[in-house]
């Protein structure tokens, strides 16, 4: 039995499904991210996990206990949310004793200030506060109530990026530090993986994947995954026996498994599992194309490749140190590590 | 520094508009027999206990207008915002109409009413109140819908509820402070309207301070006078006052950091 559950949730605005059927389970102290594009329904099943949405259907548990009809004030459940919520006309301080004066419980002002960070500007209106001390405040105003889940509602995403890495990595450390169970929502791929013990993708109200951020990163359990998690290369072929073809290019692999010989298909692959080497001018059946662009991305520069045959652009990722190898206009062979190719039926 | 004399020049205008009448009921209210001076007519309005008891009429009258319609329109206002959007547009209509019907129209409708509310809560004049929350309504619901479109009610609803306020903790403890500003500008605004109301009070047959001072002007002029620059000065030292207080608490608010 999970700490957070949720069953079967169903929720629909206006007769578009927002979350059509949503299985989630979140061990005790776990923390996990709903990843997905705007409208995927991470934030409603948030909002229903709070108490601030009705579901049409199933259910939410905690320890076992259904509080899918509970309003949201007896929930004990932490919210951080995407806009700034501190209570303008309090104090940073005011604000955090907020809730545990409403439960009648001793003052833990100062040291939830201290745990994020903000022990001296107990005393400052949110307006007197940056963006980043704003969000700390709201963390630590809703682990002040001593929470049984903390819920995290794209707490990051009006920060500029590198608050947003400070604050993201604080995040875990209190988590961690405190074993908070805890649901966090974002539509930063990278946010996800970098803080989050499990990471469920979610696609048009359903969680398309859910599993460790290597997992979902490394092995995408869809297209969808693949495609959202990360940068990836779509190259169009065709299925055939024990591989694929990429115009005049096959290559063997077992990802093609299942699908019918002659079958149009998309060979996933990200461009960090593309090597690369200048094309000697040999025909060996390599899959080749020409350097077209490059962007330098700091470690990494990218290669934008045109395949020979077609207007199909492939990109790379090269040590920024080896890209002057490769200027524009380089004739290069690439090659596809079959191992971590992913290759669905179109 | 051409800019600089129009802006003081259009400083100047507007302050003879304004002054000139006060400073013209000042001049006729102190004119004694023989061109004297005299605060005979000043005098007077203490001397009246009619006029006194119409003042007193007025002020309650003001006060209990103003929390009414506060009483009626905050809570209604953030629930439909918060939870029945659909229903802004009806109530923001059924709210301003009282501005497009005239007041004698009001006190036509009003009439029969007003017989059943004597019959069950007595002839007391302080029964304007229901009558004055009407008049006030649209002037109060813009001011406060000002208020509520300059804060991210629902946010900061969902926090406090989240944190485990009931929805009166959210009213008083979060909603309320947060529209502070609008709250003194609605309550001013109805402050202004009952302290100057007439056609109403009197249609109805009820001794306010506006009734009174038409009663007085056609027996004291000077008195009439006196009475309505004193209103006028109550009502701005009133606004000065709310202003002030607003201010305080913000500048107060902004000081402890």
């Amino acid at each position: 039995m999970g700490h957070l559950e949720l069953r079967g949730l169903r929720k629909s605005f206006g007769g578009q499904a927002a979350l059509a059927g949503l299985d989630l389970e979140l061990a005790r102290g776990e923390l996990v991210s709903l990843l997905g594009p705007s409208g995927c329904g991470k934030t409603t099943a948030l909002r229903i996990v709070a108490g601030f949405e009705t579901a049409d259907a199933g259910s939410v548990r905690v320890d076992g206990h259904d509080i899918t009809g509970v309003p949201a004030n007896k929930r004990d459940m932490g919210m951080v949310f995407q806009a700034y919520s501190l209570f303008p006309n309090m104090t940073a301080a005011q604000n955090i004793a907020f809730g545990r004066k409403l439960r009648k419980k001793a003052d833990r002002t100062g040291e939830l200030l201290e745990l994020v960070g903000l022990g001296h500007l107990g005393k400052r209106y949110p307006h007197q506060l940056s963006g980043g001390q704003q969000q700390r405040v709201a963390l630590a105003r809703a682990l002040a109530i001593e929470p049984r889940v903390l819920l995290l509602d794209e707490p990051l995403s009006a920060l500029d990026a590198k608050v947003r890495v400070n604050l993201r990595d604080e995040i875990r450390r209190i988590q961690t530090e405190l074993g908070m169970t805890t649901l966090f929502v974002t539509h930063d791929q990278e946010e996800a993986l970098a803080v989050s013990d499990r990471v469920g993708v979610m696609s048009h109200g359903r969680l398309e994947q859910l599993d460790t951020p290597s997992v979902v990163y490394r092995q995408p359990a869809s297209a969808f995954v693949a495609q959202f998690v990360g940068v990836t290369n779509t190259v169009l072929g065709t299925a055939v026996a024990g591989g694929v073809r990429i115009g005049a290019f096959r290559l063997a692999t077992a990802a093609a498994e299942g699908i019918a010989d002659g079958a149009d298909v998309h060979v996933i692959v990200r461009p960090e599992d593309i090597g690369v080497a200048q094309h000697s001018g040999q025909d060996n059946g390599a899959l080749v194309g020409t350097v077209v662009a490059q962007s330098f991305l700091g470690p990494v520069t990218r290669l934008s490749v045109r395949l020979a045959g077609g207007d199909q652009v492939v990109r790379v990722d090269q040590p920024s140190s080896r890209a002057g190898d490769f200027p524009v206009g380089t004739a290069v062979a690439l090659d596809l590590a079959a191992a971590r190719l992913l290759v669905v039926a179109v | 520094m051409a800019v600089k004399v129009v802006r003081w020049l259009v400083l100047l205008a507007f302050g003879v508009f304004f002054l000139l009448p006060l400073l013209a009921m000042a001049e006729f209210s102190t004119r004694g027999a023989g061109g004297t001076r005299s605060l005979d007519s000043w005098s007077g309005i203490v001397t009246d206990p009619d006029l006194v008891d119409a003042i007193l009429v007025s002020v309650q009258l003001a006060v209990a207008g103003s929390l009414l319609v506060l009483v009626l329109l905050v809570p209604t206002m953030t629930w439909i915002r918060l939870r029945l959007p659909r229903l802004r547009r009806p109530v923001e209509f059924l709210c301003l109409l009282p501005i497009a019907i005239p007041a004698i129209v009001l006190v036509v409708g009003m009439a029969p009413l007003y017989a059943w509310v004597d019959y069950f809560l007595g002839g007391s004049p302080l029964t304007l109140t229901f009558a004055y929350a009407v008049l006030v309504l649209p002037f109060a619901y813009r001011a406060i819908d000002a208020g509520l479109s300059a804060i991210d009610l629902k946010t900061l609803a969902e926090a406090a509820r989240g944190l485990g306020a009931s929805w009166a903790a959210v009213l008083l403890r979060v909603v309320v402070p947060n529209i502070r500003t609008a709250l003194i500008g609605a309550s001013l605004l109805s402050v202004a309207l009952v302290l100057g109301e007439f056609t109403v009070a009197s249609l109805l047959n009820f001794d306010t301070l506006q009734v009174r001072v038409n009663l007085l002007g056609k027996r004291n002029a000077g008195v009439s006078i006196a009475v309505s620059l004193l209103s006028l000065l109550f009502a701005f030292a009133l606004l000065f006052l709310l202003s002030f207080v607003g201010e305080r608490r913000r500048g107060a608010a902004a000081g402890e950091g």
